[in-house]
């Protein structure tokens, strides 16, 4: 058997697709929390923060099992699959995508955060002397000052969406080409003792990890050379 | 004050900042330098950024020049003020290269009061402009920030402790193209200061603050010796002297080395206790100074009653011919009085402008006990020395081994009578004139200050 057999291809394919999707949501989302988050002053900000926190701590089957009530037929995911005449949110590509940005978000949201709280109020307050309107403060010097930040939180949750596992098969179950992504497919090809495949994508994974650190840890070094 | 004025700048802002009680009142003239001044702490600062809008302060009025920014029941946000605002620190944006920073704030629009290449000539920007802001020095990114303030158009310039951050040497740097910006553009400049050698330069008004209030206002020389000796007793912070005359760390932290000094040019009078230096000193510099020479710094008078017996004593500022302040009498039969602390700040001021002028002497009237000990004038008698420009000063018998100290043993030329204190002058000054007119152009600028600063 080839390496590169259909099977393989489509689980690849699908999580690539999976991540790249959810990682796009995720920053649209992600940066006016981060932004609120860095700049509004009060109680009920840390309790915001630590909302959307808790998937950091909440075992994935946790997480998984409120997201599979909410997808259902029953809760507000049924409600808007019924939109397009579907009628649940569980088990589909985009029941998948919700999951996963909702398990991602912090750790998109926290770098991002860092980032705006890092360069303080100062290059803000510079802006809105030169008669820049907070808008264009925004995208011309809040935006590109935190650029490391919105950098390491997309890598981030990339990398976390690819090898989520628990969240996956308790959302999504196992369907071929709709829900079977890289990790949910090892575990498959190992519980029907197909070893071969199984090492081949779980190699696959090492080397993408490895990527993930590496390609964070120098734009981390550029950003320290750029601040210096 | 709460109403708008044309022609003024109206602001009152009361509130708490923090632990901070903010309850001041300004209004001045919508036109030259206005310089706010008072001790660390003392809310300046606060009041500038109240009047940019940075700063909310809900019981505020703010009014330039007849357009109300703030008031009961508005408050114009900071990006709709036509304000420059210039910080503390440079705060350039560092993903923009210096070319990009200079116009983040330029209208597109035409009818600029100053143009891109204004600024840059002005500035001396020319050779930074594609350099991005992590490779600039503290002055020359102080200069890009006060440029790119410049080309927003500002109808009021806020300066903000611009040169506070910066080096002794730095500040210097930047002093000249300060001057230079008061003079090409006919912009009302608040500039934010505890240095009354800055504020010296080039301020026309002065608002003094203290712990959140504004104290005084008014223009420059009528005002401040009087609130600032007064006020030394209650605060004293925020005496003059500390700040502008002081200059011990740098003292301390940098040895003074003169030993590229021509020793020459370093002349002291030596002189016993009973001799009245003080007078050989005045009427020598002031002889000169009315000859028309270039000579700048302070001497000592001493008022005397008519019995002879010394009774009070004046400075005399030889660049402007300003009394500089009197001592209370010290009664009759007194020999000695020492400057005031407001005095001696003034003192220091005018040997430092008359530094910035280049002249050909420096008089300062002393060095004794005061600067062999690290204070009085000392440290502006290291910047005239430092500066290459002749200096004359006398020195007591007693302090002789601590003004050999101070000048690095290297030799200067010490005098006792008049006839030896002319000599040195007549040598001196033909020198001068001789490299003077061996360098001319290039030495253009320096007269150009010298003009503006006696004029």
């Amino acid at each position: 058997m080839e390496i590169w057999s259909p099977e393989i291809r489509q689980s690849v394919l699908l999580t690539v697709e999976l991540a790249t999707i959810s990682t796009a949501i995720l920053l649209m989302l992600a940066t006016p929390l981060a932004w609120w988050l860095a700049h509004a002053k009060g109680w009920w900000t840390e309790i915001a923060a630590s909302i959307i926190a808790l998937p950091l701590v909440l075992p994935p089957t946790v997480l998984g099992f409120y997201l599979l009530v909410m997808l259902g037929p029953d809760g507000p995911g049924g409600w808007i699959a019924s939109f397009w005449g579907g009628r649940t949110l569980a088990f589909t590509f985009e029941g998948l995508v919700i999951g996963s940005v909702v398990y991602s978000m912090p750790f998109v949201v926290q770098p991002i955060r860092n980032a705006f709280s890092a360069k303080g109020e100062r290059p803000l307050e510079v802006a809105a002397t030169l008669r820049a309107s907070p808008w264009r403060t925004f995208w011309t010097v809040a935006v590109p000052l935190a650029r490391p930040g919105f950098l390491t939180g997309a890598v981030l949750g990339f990398a976390h969406t690819v090898g989520e596992f628990g969240l996956v098969l308790m959302i999504g179950g196992n369907i071929p080409g709709r829900t079977k992504v890289l990790s949910v497919a090892i575990f498959d090809y190992v519980e029907t003792s197909r070893w071969r495949e199984a090492s081949i994508l779980a190699g696959f994974m090492v080397i993408f990890a490895f990527a993930v650190i590496l390609i964070m840890t120098l734009v981390d070094k550029r950003a320290a050379r750029a601040a210096a | 004050m709460r109403t708008a004025e044309p022609g003024r700048i109206n602001a009152a802002f009361r509130g708490r900042l923090g632990n901070f009680m903010l309850d001041a009142e300004l209004s001045v003239p919508a036109t030259g330098v206005t310089a706010i001044f008072g001790p660390s702490g003392c809310g300046k600062t606060s009041m500038a950024r109240c009047i940019a809008g940075l700063q909310r302060m809900a019981d505020g009025f703010c009014a330039v020049d007849g357009d109300i920014w703030q008031d009961r029941k508005s408050f114009r946000p900071v990006h709709r003020r036509p304000i420059g605002y210039v910080f503390q620190e440079a705060s350039l944006f560092p993903h923009l290269s210096v070319r990009r920073n200079l116009l983040f704030g330029a209208p597109k629009a035409a009818g600029m009061q100053i143009t891109f290449d204004e600024v840059v000539d002005l500035l001396g920007l020319a050779a930074l402009l594609d350099r991005s802001p992590h490779r600039l020095s503290g002055g020359e990114r102080q200069r890009v920030a006060i440029g790119r303030a410049l080309l927003s158009q500002p109808k009021l310039l806020l300066m903000d402790e611009p040169l506070a951050a910066l080096d002794h040497a730095t500040r210097n740097e930047i002093l000249p193209f300060l001057e230079c910006v008061h003079e090409r553009l006919s912009l009302p400049v608040f500039y934010i200061s505890h240095d009354m050698s800055e504020i010296e330069r080039f301020a026309d008004h002065l608002v003094l603050m203290e712990q959140g209030r504004v104290v005084g206002s008014g223009p420059l020389h009528t005002l401040h010796p009087i609130p600032l000796a007064g006020s030394r007793d209650r605060h004293g912070d925020c005496s003059p002297r500390r700040k502008s005359v002081g200059n011990r760390t740098r003292m301390t932290s940098m040895p003074i080395d003169f030993h590229d000094i021509d020793p020459n040019r370093i002349a002291a009078i030596l002189y016993r206790s009973q001799d009245d230096v003080d007078t050989l000193l005045a009427d020598f510099a002031e002889t000169l100074a009315r000859s028309g020479e270039r000579i700048g710094g302070v001497v000592q008078r001493n008022i005397k009653d008519g019995a002879g017996c010394q009774v009070g004593m004046q400075a005399i500022d030889l660049m402007t011919g300003r009394e500089i302040s009197i001592c209370q009498p010290l009664g009759s039969g007194a020999t000695a009085c020492k400057l005031d602390a407001a005095g001696l700040a003034e003192a220091a001021v005018a040997v430092t402008r008359a530094i910035a002028a280049d002249v050909d002497l420096v008089v300062t009237n002393k060095f004794s006990k005061q600067e062999a000990a690290g204070e009085g004038l000392r440290s502006e008698l290291a910047d005239a020395i430092a500066a290459g420009i002749p200096v004359l000063t006398a020195v007591p018998e007693k302090c002789l081994d601590a003004w050999n100290t101070f000048t690095g043993g290297i030799g200067t030329s010490l005098l006792c009578e008049r006839g030896a204190i002319e000599g040195w002058w007549q040598d001196m000054s033909s020198r001068i004139k001789r490299a003077r007119a061996a360098r001319l152009p290039s030495d253009a600028p320096a007269a150009l200050f010298a003009d503006h600063h006696v004029g």
